[in-house]
């Protein structure tokens, strides 16, 4: 090799940094200093600007994500004790699992609360004390002793003679949802016609957005679903673990087979465009060694990489690396010619190809979302990494036979030919589809619910569905967070949103509200409770006393005893389902469930009261990106034009960017008629069509004497792109499809338009150096 | 300490009688044809007025609470109970509610928002005549005809009303004249009904007013 000219320099400067990269890598992969992050919710922004908040946000969704509940169904006992005895035995075994924990005995909690009555009283009991009105509450307790199937004891009297427990217990019971659920062998378990059914609530050691956790519980899930069919016990499972599994083994699913689409559509392209298999290899080297770099830089810069960004950065990487066909295209021509002899005049044209792809992709990493960002800087460095490459390695390797596919493909040439002469059809399309696609634009929708995103399996749906009719309520998404300097006051705050949110509830604005504070009244009304009750007179007592045939003695020693008795604190709750929503002494937690009226609610909001609804506040932080990104679409589009004004000329700027303005317009056009809504993703999609279209503008405008070669080599890049994120639009995920349906349509038109608007500069040619080289 | 029991206390009994009194009025096409019978008889009554006197026993204590009053049952409505002795009380009980009313004190529970609501679902289904219903909850011990006297014997099956009672008796002849629930600790509850009529047929002002409470 010689070293006099500049491509071999380049060549042994540019091996010895990929040898370096790769030991480095190799040897940090040895010491395990890569961080692969495969947790998908890194790859989103932070959703408040509260930090007070957003730990609110993720202790709770920690608390509702990080558990698993299964339902076993069983004919008889014996196969639900053995299953049981199975669940648990695996529990054990697996790592994968928090020990599978009993369940709260509701009859042995009320005997705590029983034990610490002294200051539990109902409301309406609070409010006759606090009128004074006794003789009504010895008709209550009157009614009460009377009432047939109450197991009314002598100890009971005496402990409670005013019997107020009982009737706050019922109080309390109304809170709960299905009284037909009883403890056995610490599982919530119930009986009736449909049979027998218990509930496991497993607790997950990991995230259940981790991939590697995922594959390894849905084995685990997988192996005990054998073992109970065996049993004959139907299993029923639901939680976010399960939901995520099947969003992770869809998307490898759908990844793999379009990949596989992809990757033989690509063969088949290649094969067609130069009758070799040699430029998919080559271009394997040029993206392997891009995303070397690529994983490099990008590693070194986020100190981590996501494994969605390999996945997608690669394929950017792939789809542009595309423009090499244009070189081979060019050299099948001029067979008699060294390589670098050929790529030399191109190089400026494939320079600023690369170069407005960076552009776009820079744009792509203003956006705040943590993943696009790592992506576009994958994407830069292995696109720049590739195409380095691809200059370097092509024109050292021999001239391919491109000529039958320009033959064949010479259509697109003679329909740039005759529209690029007729000046007046030129305009008269131009204007007609700036109209119509512009007119159309009005018409676009968009939706930035982030549940559209989620793609629902139905047997899921209904497995969830069964799970939660069984055995609990539905799961809320919406919840107050309530604060205080002290505990006291955290209680007192909570005591007044309860009061109010009663009312709301009276007014049908939601439905339901699961509180500490319904289960554990504050200290301060404890206390005023007891007192209520020390301040009835004696005579009152007496009355009581006779009316319900007991012992006068021992009802006025009740009362004397009562501030002996200990009050009901947190410590005993800590067992309770709701003891989470303590997520510090003076930060708790109200659940919401079925809100129909948020205004109302929102209207609660104050310094120590704050209405959280993590679904909605997603979708606007959704919304809020997209906006943002369609203002970044317009700049790059306005930084390109500028860009490429100062290089080519100002009237270079009209033929380079009209062309991929109106493939947009199109596009956005298209999904409105078709009442597609745009979302995010759509816009992101929009980003990779302005890299791609401006470049194929490019080299239509710096192809003057060889249309026909452009027309060929530009549309086998065109399908190599829809092979490669077109068929995207085919995933069932919703994000997914959105991105591929942008890419799809706007790539297409971008071609197309591209190919009949932008007229070439004469002034600028290829075919003459190569001449003069003869 | 039974006190998880205790929760399940007026209405539900009350609301279980209720569900006696209306089950047994309604026909039924239970597997046993002397079942079969009784309902028969009771459900060509659509409203029966009655006196009754209760006794519950309290083992522990040994002693006797009595009260007594006058129900109305309509079968389209629901019961209305008007205690009258000790303490003046009117308890009406409709699919939809549960409520208490004394001189000073006004108390309701909506049946779909507590857990008692599976009970009142049940005891709909009972009303309807639910022959898989009444088999669901109960187990029917027993039961005899003759035209002069009835006698059904009813076990609970749901793990909810086991905690309540033991064992439902109830006899009667053109109504029903007797109810005995044999509960948890030895008490027991005795109803007896006398002086029943189906006139008037219609509700009086009163009657309809305590029922709209209860809409």
């Amino acid at each position: 090799m010689r070293f006099s000219n500049w491509q071999n320099k380049f060549t042994v400067l540019w091996l010895i940094v990929l040898s370096v990269l790769a030991i480095t890598l190799g040897s940090a992969w040895l010491k395990k200093e890569i961080h692969l992050q495969t947790n998908i919710f890194a790859l989103l922004p932070e959703a408040n600007q509260d930090p007070r908040l957003e730990r609110a946000q993720q202790y709770v969704s920690q608390q509702l994500n990080d558990k698993v509940f299964v339902v076993l169904n069983a004919k008889d006992d014996a196969a639900l004790a053995k299953a049981t005895a199975t669940f648990k035995q695996s529990v054990a075994q697996s790592d994968l699992w928090q020990p599978l924990n009993a369940q709260l005995d509701s009859d042995k909690f009320a005997q705590v609360l029983y034990q610490h009555r002294a200051g539990l009283l109902t409301v309406d009991d609070q409010k006759l004390l606090q009128q004074q009105d006794y003789a009504s509450l010895t008709d209550q307790g009157l009614l009460q002793i009377m009432s047939p199937v109450m197991p009314v004891t002598a100890e009971l009297l005496q402990q409670d003679p005013l019997l107020l427990f009982p009737r706050y217990a019922m109080g309390l019971s109304s809170l709960q949802s299905n009284a037909d659920i009883t403890l056995e062998d610490g599982f919530a378990t119930i009986r009736d016609d449909q049979g027998i059914s218990r509930l496991l609530v497993l607790e997950l050691k990991n995230s259940p957005y981790n991939i590697d956790y995922q594959q390894k519980t849905a084995i685990w899930i997988e192996q005990i679903n054998a073992k109970l069919k065996q049993m004959r016990v139907e299993p029923h499972w639901t939680g976010t673990l399960l939901f995520a599994q099947f969003g992770t083994t869809s998307a490898e699913k759908e990844i793999s087979t379009i990949g596989l689409g992809s990757t033989l559509g690509i063969f088949l392209l290649v094969l067609f465009g130069f009758r070799s298999v040699r430029p998919m290899l080559t271009e394997m080297i040029a993206v392997g060694t891009g995303c070397l770099v690529a994983f490099a830089i990008t590693h070194w810069v986020f100190g981590e990489i996501h494994l969605m960004t390999l996945v997608f950065g690669a394929s950017l990487v792939g789809v542009c690396v595309d423009f090499s066909f244009y070189f081979m295209a060019m050299q099948s021509q001029h067979r008699h010619l060294n390589g670098f002899a050929v790529l030399k005049p191109l190089l400026p044209s494939l320079f600023m190809g690369l170069m407005t792809t960076l552009v776009a992709y820079i744009f792509l990493s203003f956006t705040p979302f943590p993943g696009f960002k790592q992506i576009a800087v994958f994407s830069m460095v292995g696109l720049a990494a590739a195409w380095i490459t691809s200059v370097l390695l092509l024109p050292r390797l021999p001239a391919l036979n491109a000529e039958p596919a320009i033959r064949s493909l010479s259509f697109i040439g003679k329909a740039r030919s005759f529209v690029q002469a007729k000046n007046g059809l030129r305009y008269g399309l131009i204007a007609v589809i700036a109209v119509v696609a512009g007119g159309s634009l009005m018409l676009l929708q968009s939706n930035d619910d982030i549940r559209n995103l989620q793609s629902m399996d139905q047997k899921l749906k209904q497995e969830d569905q069964y799970v939660r009719e069984r055995f609990m309520q539905q799961q809320s998404s919406e919840y107050f967070v309530v604060h205080g300097n002290t505990a006291q006051e955290l209680e007192k705050n909570e005591q007044q949103l309860l009061h109010k949110l009663q009312l709301l509830q009276n007014d049908g604005a939601l439905e339901t509200v699961q509180a500490l504070g319904q289960w554990l009244p504050s200290k301060a009304q404890q206390q005023h409770n007891i007192q209520l009750l020390q301040a009835i007179p004696a005579s009152a007592l007496q009355d009581y006393a006779a009316a319900l045939q007991l012992n006068p003695a021992e009802v006025l020693a009740w009362q004397k005893k009562l501030d002996e008795q200990p009050l009901l604190s947190p410590a005993e709750m800590s067992q309770h389902p709701l003891a989470f929503l303590q997520m510090s002494p003076t930060k708790r937690l109200v659940l919401l469930q079925n809100v129909h009226d948020v205004a109302a609610l929102e209207q609660l909001n104050s310094p120590q009261v704050q209405l959280l609804r993590p679904v909605n506040q997603l979708s606007e932080l959704f919304q809020q990106h997209r906006i943002q990104a369609q203002w970044l679409l317009l700049s790059a589009l306005i930084t390109l034009a500028i860009g490429l004004g100062i290089i080519y000329g100002i009237k270079s700027v009209l033929p380079l960017v009209l062309p991929v303005s109106l493939a947009l317009m199109t596009t956005f056009a298209i999904q409105a008629w078709l009442g597609v809504e745009i979302n995010l993703f759509s816009i992101m999609g929009t980003f990779l069509i302005i890299g791609i279209g401006v470049d194929y503008a490019i080299f239509y405008r710096h192809g003057h004497d060889h249309p026909q070669v452009v027309g060929m080599a530009l549309f086998l890049c065109m399908m190599s792109t829809l092979l490669g994120f077109g068929l995207l639009s085919f995933s069932h995920t919703y994000a997914i499809h959105c991105f591929g349906l942008t890419v799809l349509l706007g790539v297409i038109f971008s071609f197309i338009y591209a190919t009949l608007f932008t007229s070439s500069d004469a002034k600028h040619v290829v075919l003459q150096q190569y001449q003069s080289k003869n | 300490m039974t006190s998880i029991n205790l929760q399940r206390a007026v209405w539900l009994v009350l609301a279980a009688i209720l569900s006696l009194s209306m089950l047994l009025s309604q026909p039924v096409y239970a597997q046993n044809s002397q079942l079969r019978q009784i309902f028969g008889q009771l459900s060509e009554t659509p409203m029966v007025r009655a006196n009754f006197e209760q006794q519950k026993k309290l083992a522990s204590m040994n002693k006797t609470f009595v009260s007594k009053g006058t129900v109305l049952f309509s079968k389209s409505q629901g019961v209305i109970w008007k205690i009258q002795n000790p303490v003046k009380a009117d308890l009406i009980v409709t699919p939809r509610k549960l409520v208490q009313k004394t001189q000073r004190t006004h108390s309701q529970i909506e049946i779909d928002k507590s857990p008692y609501g599976s009970v009142a679902t049940m005891f709909l289904q009972l009303m309807s005549g639910n022959e898989a219903a009444l088999a669901k909850n109960f187990n029917i011990v027993s039961a005899s005809y003759t035209p002069a006297q009835w006698n059904v014997a009813l076990t609970p099956k749901s793990s909810l009303f086991k905690k309540l009672f033991v064992r439902v008796d109830a006899q009667g002849q053109r109504y029903v004249d007797r109810i005995v629930i044999r509960e948890k600790a030895n008490n027991s509850t005795t109803i007896r009904f006398s002086q029943q009529t189906t006139q008037p047929q219609t509700l009086t002002a009163e009657e309809n007013a305590l029922f709209q409470l209860a809409k």
